[in-house]
């Protein structure tokens, strides 16, 4: 039963569309991360560990991808279906892309949380969720936005099928250095 | 008629016997009967103390009091004043101590650097298991960790670092501990990237970051009246010397005999996190000589802020020397130095002057370079003093003489004295080597070099902004602090020594011209 319902406010589809969005906002910043690193690696690692070093780093960007499909998941089973409206999949493709622009504005603002006190991490947590929530409603009342969303998805399918097939090789890679 | 002539080696064993016999019923011989151990075949336990420049020692003549017990330990061991690193930080400096060639051998020149795969068998531990000993090695650094996994093969037992941390934020060590390197490099670019590039994880970067800053706080109230700076650790590491000077006492009064124990702590590495005792102890308004900023100086640190770390520095030795005095003690009264030789050690130092502070620099001056050695011999009870300069590479073959066995052809290092018969050579050349910023597998064309050879100091800057290369030369018995640079006043001797070292570096580049 539980699961019908399950399945009632997360269609497979849908489900799909959403962590293709995870996979590819996750696998392009690990990418371009890890070009960055290269020519330091380069330095100092022969190409098997370099290898290594790569697959361990898009193993766990497939990880990634998936816890953050798991919460996106997590948080429309506990929004009534009443108001989530089926909409799932731009909801989902909304809440990913906003995550992901607040982690790279916190990367590339040069902030450091290790120094935050309650009041920058209440603020900084504040704003977040009055944005997701902001734009969960204009996801659910204005119809465009839901169809950029779920277009922005359909776009990215193909790259993140291919950025799939390289996180399950370097899975496989992973194992291989391990036994 | 034929001559008997005694070898080198047979000489030693004669002397060492003789010696042995001298001291008759003492202790010493008790012990090596009650062990059943081979008098010759002492146990070796290697203590590195982690950024501890011989400058800042006092037993090495510095101004502060900072290490009243390793002064007693001398007292009954021999001291070598002139010992130098390979290089002026971990991978490099360590992969030196450990396996008696420079870093332009070796090449673990970058940081948390491997040696090449020509090495992984050519080292103390490797040595040692040849020669029948029982091995175990334990670091706090996961940058020497990098070496030890390395070197595994002749480690019987490698003790992970968790062992004696008090919190383990790696969970990647502990779930493919056989791939340590490749794992440790992706531990570090996924949760915390390099200082210019941001992590590669995007969200689980900031969940590491909240799980360290739960655990900084959760260790704090526990520990943070003992330890008001901060807890000894980084990167979400923590540990306290005093559960390693216990931990070392427990494991050498249980470990197979005879042992090769080497055990690589980081403090007084930064932070510089000593405990409440030690606070403000050299709050004495002392001013070190002040020197021109070099520039090789990325940040041009004000003398006064360099001043500040200096004494926080040299506060943290204090502690340092604190628990080592603990430990000698416990090795004293329990009798482990009757039958074991304790060699107390550094993998580089640490420089607070002409704007740098640290050892991540591509300066090689003596505060970064010059650091402590003394080794006591079982049951020793005086001491010796050894003034001509040695290096680190120099303590792989003393040991092996040390312990009777052949010192390998691959080394660059010498028996040490009083080991090594004869006498020293004069015109011997010691060298620390920089190469953080060149590849690992290609020639030496950006690096630092510093040449000792009798009292003068060549340092070479190769691969700056200057066509002519960039050269110092100091005299270091007229000017022990490097303040007067005599390259172009004595173009005589710096021609020399440039030759030299120029012929040294065609020859340590040619494999990899090829």
């Amino acid at each position: 039963m539980a699961i019908n319902s399950l399945n009632q406010r997360i269609h497979a589809q849908a489900f799909r569309s959403v962590f293709v969005a995870c996979l590819f906002y996750v696998n392009v910043w690990a990418i371009i991360h890890i070009l960055r690193q290269l020519p330091s690696w380069l330095l100092r690692m022969d190409s098997w560990e370099i290898f290594g070093t790569v697959s361990y780093l898009l193993t766990a960007a497939l990880i990634e991808s998936s816890l953050l499909v798991l919460l996106i998941a997590f948080f429309a089973i506990l929004i009534p279906s009443s108001i989530l409206k089926g909409k799932f999949s731009a909801q989902g493709v909304m809440f990913a892309t906003i995550s992901t622009i607040g982690a790279v504005g916190l990367h590339y603002g040069g902030v450091n949380i290790l120094a935050w006190g309650l009041n920058q991490f209440l603020f900084t947590g504040s704003l977040f969720i009055l944005t997701a929530v902001g734009m969960f409603f204009l996801v659910a009342r204005v119809q465009r936005v839901e169809i950029i969303l779920n277009s922005l998805s359909q776009h990215l399918t193909g790259l993140s099928y291919v950025y799939l097939f390289i996180d399950i090789l370097a899975v496989l890679i992973v194992i291989i250095r391990n036994v | 008629m034929t001559q008997t002539t005694l070898s080198r080696r047979e000489f030693l064993k004669l002397i060492s016997l003789l010696s042995l016999a001298q001291l008759g019923k003492s202790r010493v011989n008790d012990q090596y009967r009650l062990s059943g151990q081979d008098p010759l075949r002492p146990n070796i336990l290697i203590l590195v103390f982690d950024t501890l420049s011989a400058r800042h020692v006092s037993q090495y003549g510095y101004g502060r009091a900072t290490t009243p017990n390793l002064a007693r330990f001398a007292e009954r061991a021999n001291v070598y004043h002139t010992h130098y690193a390979g290089g002026n930080f971990t991978s490099p400096g360590t992969a030196s101590l450990l396996t008696g060639v420079y870093p332009w051998t070796h090449r673990a020149v970058h940081i948390q650097g491997a040696v090449t795969r020509e090495m992984e068998n050519k080292n103390l531990f490797h040595a040692f298991e040849a020669a029948g000993y029982h091995s175990v090695a334990y670091t706090h650094n996961p940058a020497v960790s990098v070496l030890l996994h390395q070197f595994r093969d002749g480690i019987d037992r490698l003790i992970p670092a968790r062992e004696l941390a008090l919190v383990d934020p790696r969970i990647g060590e502990r779930m493919f501990p056989d791939d340590f390197s490749a794992v440790l490099s992706a531990d570090s670019a996924l949760l915390w990237g390099n200082g210019e590039v941001p992590p590669t994880s995007l969200f689980l970067s900031y969940l590491n970051k909240l799980l360290v800053k739960y655990n900084n706080r959760a260790i704090s109230a526990e520990f943070g009246s003992r330890f008001p700076r901060g807890v000894p650790g980084f990167n979400g590491w923590f540990y306290t010397l005093e559960d390693a000077i216990d931990w070392i006492q427990e494991q050498v009064n249980s470990l197979p005999q005879p042992f090769l124990a080497y055990v690589h702590l980081l403090p007084p590495h930064s932070p510089y996190t000593t405990r409440q005792d030690f606070i403000d102890r050299f709050l004495d308004g002392w001013q070190p000589l002040e020197k021109i900023n070099h520039f090789t100086s990325e940040y041009d640190f004000p003398q006064q802020q360099l001043n500040l770390w200096r004494r926080h520095y040299d506060e943290y030795i204090a502690y340092v020397d604190f628990e080592f005095g603990r430990l000698y003690n416990g090795l004293s009264q329990s009798g482990v130095l009757d039958n074991t030789c304790l060699v107390f050690t550094s993998d580089h130092g640490e420089l607070f002057e002409r704007g740098i502070a640290g050892h991540i620099t591509p300066a090689l001056f003596q505060p970064i370079m010059h650091v402590p050695l003394l080794i006591s011999l079982p049951g020793q009870k005086i001491r010796q003093d050894f003034l001509d300069p040695t290096s680190c590479v120099d303590l792989l073959p003393t040991l092996l003489e040390i312990i009777g066995e052949n010192v390998p052809d691959w080394g660059e290092g010498q028996i040490l004295p009083p080991f090594a018969l004869g006498e020293a050579d004069p015109d011997r050349s010691l060298f620390t080597i920089e190469a953080k910023q060149n590849s690992k597998w290609t020639p030496l064309t950006k690096a630092t070099v510093a040449m000792v050879k009798g009292n003068y100091k060549l340092i070479s800057y190769i691969g700056y902004d200057s066509t002519e290369g960039i050269y110092e030369l100091y005299d270091l018995a007229q000017d022990p602090d490097e303040r007067d640079n005599i390259h172009a006043v004595n173009p005589v001797l710096s021609g020399e020594l440039q030759d030299e070292l120029e012929r040294k570096l065609r020859v340590v580049n040619a494999p990899y011209r090829q």
